[in-house]
């Protein structure tokens, strides 16, 4: 199914049926849904929620017409079952970070998992992790991805109107940096921060900065990210090479030309 | 102190016109052509345009988007666009049947020198989809015959089955008043007898003589560069060459400087340009 | 809208202020410059000894009111059927305009020349109306500006001395403001708070005229050739400056969220959870985004950094004079404060000036 295609405003459809799934992560985005308080009857009274283990302990076997996924794959359990997913679901939605960009699990990569299990767990010997974690459009076909982390609620419910709609949700192909002045936030930059929101994309309303928080980059790269501008300003404002590289792969450490840029800035080969 | 100071505004650029589509005629697998009635026909009975003017047509909930009109502008019972999906806005007026109603704002922007022409011979260059607007002027001329000189028209498309207006070519092709050549970029059915190549092979097939001609092109942005350094050969000077451009459109009345090129909004002061003038213009070219 | 017979000035003690604004708050919403943190934004003034006239520049310009960054154009309804209902239409209850009037306290030359500015550019062919409604209904009490802020220069952007579009101007004298009286909503305000004005006397008047002649001469002007500025853009349209400061620009928009004279628009349909009804609503947008000049099909007429840098100065410096003869700049120096590539307006327009290479 395609957006547009089945879900249209004129027509008068059955609900579609939608299941959530959570893999590894904390479990945040499905809780910022919950949070949705004031949405939240609406969005049931246009959607057969079969699935939502933050809600209700119900299973459903499927198939689903839009299967939101939470989470890093993070095993080789969850490589099953996404693939699983995806063969059950017309469309497969991405929810936060940990799954369009691998969020804080991808922490690990380019570090030896060996030593990271020991030093975590001593005796690992029972724990099964794959070495890399990468966003789950890596593993299957993903129709769209909802970014943050968490994510935001009024992005969640956007797309949802657009699938009930055939309308598009906005893409949003800026910085924070937007966001921020038109909430008349003072510039965490310009005060000495070192802040990621001029190379992060926007949708979260600029959150963290409204309060003071400088950006950590958890809605992934914006498009046409200086890089080499960000390490030139951060380094401006006395970040060392170490905060520089734990900056960026906060959130970020799977998204591979954005870590390029930042090898090749930085004249490095290891992360 | 508690009444405004100064009257409000009973008429401005954003009312919307509620149109009802009367009839879609698919024209390529991507491309329909629809027809359309203003709900209000005192509004339909009212409504003209110069050829080359574009329309702004909104399908509520999915957004607006600007459409040169492409019907003859001596039809005063309905109107057509046509239009190609290719975006968010379009692919949802691909799911809208006979019958829908959408919003219409409009027309806005100078069309091609209709005046200007009048008498002269004209050669109208189109591109693609880019066709549309010129369709008007072709139906305008070929409905005034005497009122102009020859009239030649270059048309290329990237394959046979994208050609629009399929019929109307036939009869262009066949009519001793019209020169009419065509190309298509590449023919992977075999199904085109024609000219294969990008627009300006057709420059080879006709003789254009630069005397008392004026030049109507629209097209591809990549298309002017390439025909303008033809016309220029020919020896047509820039102020009889005229040009309709594309760019993003949000307001359609000058405010929103999406279309801006140099200091031109497209809107406005186009979509028809001469080449005198857009030459001048950063950008736009 | 002059005053038939011009309204000799004014003198309003300070410590009336607060009274002042409590009794236009009674009439009329009244917003006004108040601290944030260690900057000043415009906000809504509910009590007078909130509004801080010492203020040196706004995050966000007083063009919020006049095109707020997200406006609704027209309403509908898609069920049963389309229904189209315009905030501007008189008949319409629920329009933007019932009893919503208000003053802006406290306006420096720099956002009074950009209001200006779009009251020109913005009624070029048609008027905006949106903007035309809300200008309509806005009263405008300036502020002379004495001290010049830290990035501004307004001098060599011609902004320095404006005092038109406002209805009221306020001086500074001691402890008391001088108030010139501009306009008739200016001299009914005065009128509707009569026992907190008294006349200015011929020596405060001459004092007033010294300390703007004063003004005139002691504010910086770091560009002494602004108004040769098209020319020289017109020689550097292929320099090698525009890489540069591409490598170093975000194209993140900041610049242009905080400019008073940028008036770019986006519009959006929304529609609500309950898929009957929905907005069309227009929001600030910016000619620095990837999106701006993306037409449908995927073209886009300014894909790189540097081009839509060098397309803002231009847009700037040489297309908006060229349609109102007017630069699209007032000085004001918000560029600057807020860039966070820390690219400096000044320093820009100074190397465009030696050649742009």
């Amino acid at each position: 199914m395609e957006y547009g295609g089945e879900y249209e405003v004129s027509t008068e459809n059955p609900k579609p049926v939608v299941a959530f799934y959570g893999l590894t992560c904390c479990a945040g985005c499905q809780l910022e849904i919950l949070n949705l308080e004031d949405d939240l009857l609406d969005i049931l009274g246009k959607i057969d929620l079969v699935q939502f283990r933050m809600g209700s302990s119900a299973k459903h076997p499927g198939p689903y017409d839009v299967c939101f996924v939470e989470g890093s794959v993070t095993n080789d359990t969850e490589i099953t079952l996404i693939k699983d997913l995806r063969e059950k679901s017309k469309i497969l939605v991405a929810l936060g970070a940990c799954a369009t960009t691998g969020g804080v699990n991808a922490l690990r990569n380019g570090r030896n998992i060996e030593e990271l299990k020991q030093s975590v767990y001593g005796d690992s010997s029972h724990i099964n992790t794959l070495p890399q974690i990468l966003p789950l459009k890596s593993y299957v076909k993903v129709d769209h991805e909802i970014q943050g982390c968490p994510i935001a609620g009024d992005e969640f419910v956007e797309f949802l109107i657009s699938l009930l709609t055939g309308a598009t949700p906005t893409e949003k192909n800026y910085a924070v940096c937007v966001e921020c002045r038109i909430n008349e936030n003072i510039c965490l930059m310009k005060e000495g921060e070192l802040c990621l929101g001029p190379i992060t994309r926007a949708g979260c309303n600029a959150l963290c900065p409204s309060v003071s928080i400088p950006c950590e980059g958890c809605w992934g790269p914006c498009p046409q990210a200086n890089v080499e501008s960000e390490i030139d300003m951060l380094s401006k404002k006395g970040a060392s090479f170490d905060d520089v590289v734990r900056k960026f792969r906060m959130f970020n450490a799977s998204k591979e030309d954005f870590m390029a840029q930042l090898k090749r800035r930085l004249n490095i080969e290891w992360l | 102190m508690t009444q405004p100071i100064t009257s409000r505004l009973d008429k401005h650029a954003y009312e919307f016109n509620q149109a009802r589509i009367v009839r879609i005629t698919p024209q390529t697998p991507d491309t329909n052509l629809y027809t359309f009635e203003y709900v209000d026909p005192q509004r339909q009975k009212q409504f003209s345009f110069t050829p080359g003017q574009f329309m702004l047509l909104s399908v509520f909930g999915h957004g607006e988007a600007p459409f040169g009109i492409c019907s003859s502008p001596n039809n005063q019972d309905s109107f057509e666009l046509c239009i190609r999906s290719v975006g968010k806005l379009t692919n949802v007026l691909q799911n809208q049947h006979q019958g829908s109603v959408v919003g219409l704002r409009g027309p806005f922007g100078h069309g091609w020198p209709m005046d200007e022409v009048k008498g002269k011979n004209i050669v109208i260059i189109g591109g693609g989809i880019g066709l549309v607007p010129l369709r008007p002027a072709i139906l305008d001329i070929i409905e005034n015959r005497d009122d102009y000189g020859k009239l030649q028209i270059m048309y290329g498309a990237r394959c046979p089955e994208e050609l629009l207006f399929k019929d109307e070519l036939y009869i262009w092709d066949n009519r001793r008043d019209i020169e009419y050549v065509a190309t298509v970029d590449r023919d992977d059915e075999h199904c085109w007898a024609g000219n294969i190549g990008v627009v300006t092979v057709l420059f080879d097939r006709i003789t254009i003589s630069p005397k008392d001609t004026y030049a109507l092109v629209c097209g591809p942005p990549i298309m002017y560069k390439f025909v303008m350094r033809e016309l220029e050969k020919i020896g047509l000077p820039d102020d009889r060459i005229f040009l309709s451009l594309e760019r993003r459109m949000k307001c359609g009345v000058g405010h929103c400087s999406h279309c801006l090129v140099g200091s031109k909004f497209v809107c406005q002061d186009g979509p028809v340009l001469s080449y005198k003038e857009a030459k001048t213009q950063r950008g736009a070219v | 809208m002059a005053p038939k017979k011009k309204t000799s000035p004014l003198i309003l003690k300070k410590e009336d202020i607060p009274n002042f604004v409590s009794k236009l708050t009674q009439i009329l919403t009244v917003y006004g410059p108040v601290a944030k943190k260690s900057q000043f934004i415009f906000d809504t003034i509910t009590d007078g000894t909130q509004l801080r006239l010492d203020y040196d520049t706004t995050i966000l310009p007083p063009k919020k009111y006049f095109i707020p960054p997200e406006e609704e154009m027209v309403k509908f309804s898609l069920k049963p059927e389309l229904k189209i209902q315009n905030p501007l239409d008189e008949k319409n209850t629920e329009s933007l305009w019932n009893g919503k009037r208000f003053l802006i306290f406290g306006i420096h030359s720099c956002d009074l020349t950009a209001i200006k500015f779009h009251d020109h550019i913005l009624t070029q062919v048609y008027p905006d109306p949106y903007r035309a409604q809300r200008r309509d209904e806005g009263i405008i009490i300036g502020v002379n500006c004495l001290t010049p802020c830290e990035d501004g220069f307004c001098k060599s952007a011609g902004a320095l001395n404006t005092t038109e579009t406002a209805d009221l101007m306020l001086t500074e004298l001691n402890n008391s403001y001088y108030v010139d009286v501009l306009t008739t909503i200016g001299k009914e305000i005065v009128d509707y708070c009569k026992t907190q004005f008294s006349s200015a006397t011929q020596q405060q008047v001459n004092q007033v005229k010294k300390i703007i002649a004063h003004r005139a001469k002691s504010f910086p002007d770091p560009l002494k050739e602004f108004q040769k500025l098209p020319g020289q853009l017109e020689d550097s349209y292929e320099g090698e400056m525009w890489n540069r400061l591409g490598r170093r620009c975000f194209g993140c928009g900041a610049c242009t969220m905080v400019c008073p004279t940028c008036f770019c628009f986006d519009v959006k349909d929304q529609i609500e959870l309950d898929t009957t009804k929905g907005s069309r609503v227009r929001k600030w947008d910016s000619c620095q985004l990837v999106d701006f000049a993306l037409v449908a099909g995927g073209h886009n007429f300014r894909p790189t950094i540097p081009s839509r840098v060098r397309y803002r100065i231009y847009h700037k410096f040489w297309i908006e004079p060229e349609q109102i003869n007017q630069i699209g700049c007032v000085g004001c120096g918000r560029c600057t404060h807020t860039c966070p590539a820390d690219i400096d307006m000044i320093e820009l327009l100074t190397e465009i000036e030696k050649g742009g290479n």
